[in-house]
């Protein structure tokens, strides 16, 4: 039975509009889960068939995309390791389509604020 | 046997022990990583994060489709579980092995002493028209029997508090938070378990988000390891959550709360001679 965030009641208890069909959120993580699974599964596999277990620097995007083209674990690990990171602020941003102007969407907004702010410190470090 | 493969299938027996209990994964795959693997605790905190994420987004989709996870209680606690992440994660990368090492034993030693604790009986529920209560109403279909549950979530201030203190948790140590986030929502701000444990769930995955990425900056992310620990705590996560019907609660706590003190001894071993 599936009743998605329609279910949703303002402060006093009254409900809010019945939204039906807002499935983008789930979607996007759904996406992500496999996508980051097949990445995963296929640095897995390279790795057990015995391809070279090179390293470089997780930001240098030549190097990323030169190890994915090999094929090498490193290069699928990493990617899968950005998208793992990368889905939840793509499923915040879906969100905040799903539930344009309602609170809900200003809420996701602030986590997005905080997930760049993690970023920019991220890089400025 | 290469140490990623070994870690793939330790990851899928911690994914799954984990789920078993009705814990995240990541309480048992960082000792497990540093303790019997030798990897550096701060690689596996940010493999375990890794880890947190993928079974978060995985489990949400489903979660969010069935309207059980309270998204927007849970969007509202996020900005401070994602904050106390940033934190957390800044703490982490900064500060040294060994203190983390004491801090991870400390964590083991208290959720162990939780289990031992755990009040048979669930908590009364909060009525929804509960007039000091505050907050705001929200409801969802009990799968079991299909009838609609009403709720009010209340303390919106110490549910804030609290998640604050859960995504330092997290960010620092590499595990969920929901140690912290579930007893929050259901016994101080009247969330019934199930909405608690799916919400908090729906939290994880972007709070050890803002963390990871510190962690990744930092240069202490191994994707190569990291990939196969996500991918085997989530296949173990799955295939714990399909026992757990056929296995004995009972005994399975028992063997946490030895396998955890084992582990916290191992820890402040390690804390004390590095």
């Amino acid at each position: 039975m599936s009743h998605g965030p329609g279910r949703d009641q303002g402060p006093t208890g009254e409900r809010g509009p019945v939204i039906t069909a807002t499935r983008g959120t789930s979607a996007v993580l759904t996406g992500g889960s496999l996508i980051s699974a097949f990445c995963f599964m296929l640095a897995l596999a390279l790795e057990v068939l015995g391809q070279p277990a090179t390293q470089g620097d997780v930001l240098d995007v030549a190097a990323v995309i030169r190890s994915l083209t090999v094929p090498e674990p490193w290069g699928w690990a990493t990617i899968g390791v950005v998208v793992v990171i990368v889905t939840p602020a793509v499923g915040l941003i879906a969100t905040m389509l799903e539930y344009r102007g309602r609170r809900e969407a200003w809420l996701a907004l602030g986590v997005l604020g905080i997930l760049a702010a993690s970023l920019g410190v991220a890089l400025l470090r | 046997m290469s140490l990623v493969l070994i870690a793939f299938l330790v990851s899928i027996a911690a994914g799954g022990f984990g789920a078993l209990v009705g814990i995240g994964g990541g309480l048992i795959i960082v000792p497990v990583l540093t303790v019997l693997l030798d990897v550096p605790i701060k690689t596996a905190i940010a493999a375990s994060l890794i880890g947190v994420i993928a079974t978060s987004m995985s489990a949400s989709a489903h979660y969010l489709d069935s309207g059980i996870a309270d998204r927007r209680l849970g969007l509202l606690l996020l900005l401070a579980t994602a904050a106390g992440g940033i934190s957390g994660g800044l703490l982490g990368s900064l500060i040294d092995g060994r203190v983390l090492a004491l801090l991870f034993g400390s964590l083991l030693v208290f959720v162990a002493v939780q289990m031992i604790r755990q009040r048979a009986a669930a908590p009364a529920p909060v009525p929804h028209d509960d007039p000091e209560g505050g907050g705001f109403v929200s409801s969802y279909i009990e799968p079991s029997d299909g009838s609609e549950v009403r709720y009010r979530a209340r303390r919106m201030e110490a549910g804030a508090v609290a998640s604050f203190a859960a995504g330092n948790v997290s960010g620092l140590l590499g595990v969920g938070g929901g140690v912290i986030n579930v007893p929050t929502m259901n016994l101080a701000m009247g969330v019934p378990i199930r909405v608690a444990t799916t919400t908090s769930t729906f939290m994880l995955g972007p709070t050890a988000a803002a963390s990871a990425l510190l962690y990744f900056a930092a240069g202490v992310l191994d994707p190569v390891l990291a990939g196969p620990v996500a991918l085997g705590v989530f296949i173990g996560a799955r295939i714990g959550a399909r026992m757990s019907s056929r296995v004995s609660q009972g005994a399975l706590r028992i063997a946490f709360i030895g396998v955890a003190l084992v582990f916290a001894a191992q820890m402040f071993y390690r804390a004390a001679t590095g």
